[in-house]
């Protein structure tokens, strides 16, 4: 089916077959390689994507559900020219290490601050609970994300 | 690999159309899991249906004689955060928000749990408290099953291909405290290896008890729930508890696993009891 999406503030559109994943279709089509696939079962979370602000596994995301829809990836967030606060504090804290969970750390992280932009640190952690990390122990990265809002250091 | 169809109908009518149209198609709500299972090789749908922009499987409505009809293609997240379920279903609210992690519930579907059947299914537990029914439409028109109707097995419903879950509809309850637990490997994103959901206001004579995971198909316990007749107390609590292993070891039979489980479910069951009933108490 041909869908109509915007992707990171641009309209689009692509024709797809029934079993495309929108991680595959990013990738694949529109060479937006920040979502990983890592387990490809909806367990790790390295594919996670926005749909219309709430997190979800881009490996297992219909791409005929974007039909319509507004999707964020990594590459969507910040600029060329300024870093997202959440980027910035990523890495002031050294929440990256290998780097294959960091877009969609930053993603979890995002949507939770785009419904509440003063977490606390259990809320931080339900939000990346769907996030396998297995470098940093999460503890810089819970740092980074409640410094992006302000608390924290 | 065969270039699949993708299809959104946006009635009823035009969905049942479609599912009959040719073989080997397939209903998907949410994915989570049908996407694992064509991945796995599982699965060959010849083309996917998606339900979910059909009005009749979306939202919440309070009806005539005060049961709750929770559309089935409401995703746990939404369930987990409805203003009506967590005032009148808020033990179905907690049950959702344990399922997977945040990225699965803001995409997996209530219906679509249901539907799959799968033993351990979070909600489950939490529909067999209440009793819930599930109304479907199918070729034959609308049809209604009781929960001990719907669960044949483990796995296996008894929804016929192109029949598809429309609504959830739940009892109303007299007014109960209630808990939801879970226990698992983590505390996110993995599945049940028990949950216990309870409801109850024992000095009304009323207590819900029912438990997942550990039973072929979801279903109260009503010799647990006989012993909070007499009101509630840490003894009643544990009998309730004692009387839900015997249950489960009645059903399921001895095997292995139950060395581990059956004291699990014991204290589990009385846990869920105490944490219901005595901090809180029955508002």
């Amino acid at each position: 089916m041909f869908v109509e999406f915007t992707l990171n503030g641009e309209k689009v559109s692509a024709e797809v077959s029934g079993e495309t994943t929108a991680l595959a279709l990013l990738r694949e089509k529109f060479d937006l390689t920040g979502a990983k696939e890592g387990c490809g079962v909806g367990e790790c979370g390295a594919c996670t994507i926005l749909v219309d602000g709430v997190a979800v596994n881009g490996c297992l995301y219909l791409a005929g559900k974007l039909d319509g829809r507004n999707v964020l990836t990594v590459e969507g967030v910040g600029g060329e020219e300024a870093l997202d606060p959440l980027q910035q504090k990523f890495m002031e804290h050294g929440a990256v290490q290998c780097g294959y969970c960091t877009p969609g750390m930053l993603l979890s992280a995002k949507a939770l601050l785009l419904k509440n932009p003063k977490p606390t640190v259990d809320e931080v952690k339900v939000a990346i609970s769907g996030n396998l990390c297995r470098c940093t122990g999460y503890t810089p990265i819970v740092k980074a994300i409640l410094a992006a809002t302000g608390e924290g250091k | 690999m065969a270039d699949r169809e993708y299809l959104r109908p946006s009635t009823l009518v035009e969905a049942v159309e479609l599912m009959a149209a040719a073989p080997g198609r397939r209903i998907v709500a949410g994915g989570t899991d049908l996407m694992v299972y064509i991945r796995e090789g599982k699965e060959r749908p010849s083309a996917l249906v998606d339900v979910t922009g059909i009005p009749e499987l979306n939202g919440v409505r309070k009806l005539d004689d005060g049961a709750l009809a929770v559309g089935a293609a409401m995703t746990h997240s939404m369930i987990g955060s409805d203003p009506v379920i967590q005032a009148v279903a808020p033990l179905l609210s907690d049950a959702s928000s344990s399922v997977g992690a945040v990225q699965i519930r803001n995409l997996a579907t209530i219906g679509g749990n249901v539907v799959n059947g799968a033993v351990a299914a979070d909600t489950l537990s939490a529909l067999a408290a209440f009793d819930a029914a599930f109304i479907t439409y199918g070729a034959e028109g609308e049809k209604r099953y009781t929960i001990d109707e719907f669960f044949l097995s483990p796995g296996k419903t008894a929804v016929g291909a192109g029949e598809i879950l429309t609504k959830i509809i739940l009892p109303p309850q007299p007014k109960a405290a209630h808990a939801f637990i879970k226990v698992a490997r983590r505390r996110a994103a993995a599945i049940s290896r028990l949950a216990v959901s309870v409801m109850a206001n024992p000095s009304e004579g009323y207590a819900r008890i029912a438990v997942g995971a550990v039973l072929p198909k979801p279903g109260r316990i009503t010799m647990a729930e006989e012993a909070l007749m007499n009101g509630f107390d840490l003894s009643a609590a544990k009998a309730a508890g004692d009387a839900a292993k015997a249950h489960v070891l009645s059903i399921s039979g001895e095997r292995p696993s139950m060395v581990y489980k059956l004291p699990v479910v014991s204290s589990a069951v009385e846990k869920a009891i105490i944490k219901a009933l005595s901090l809180k108490g029955v508002k």
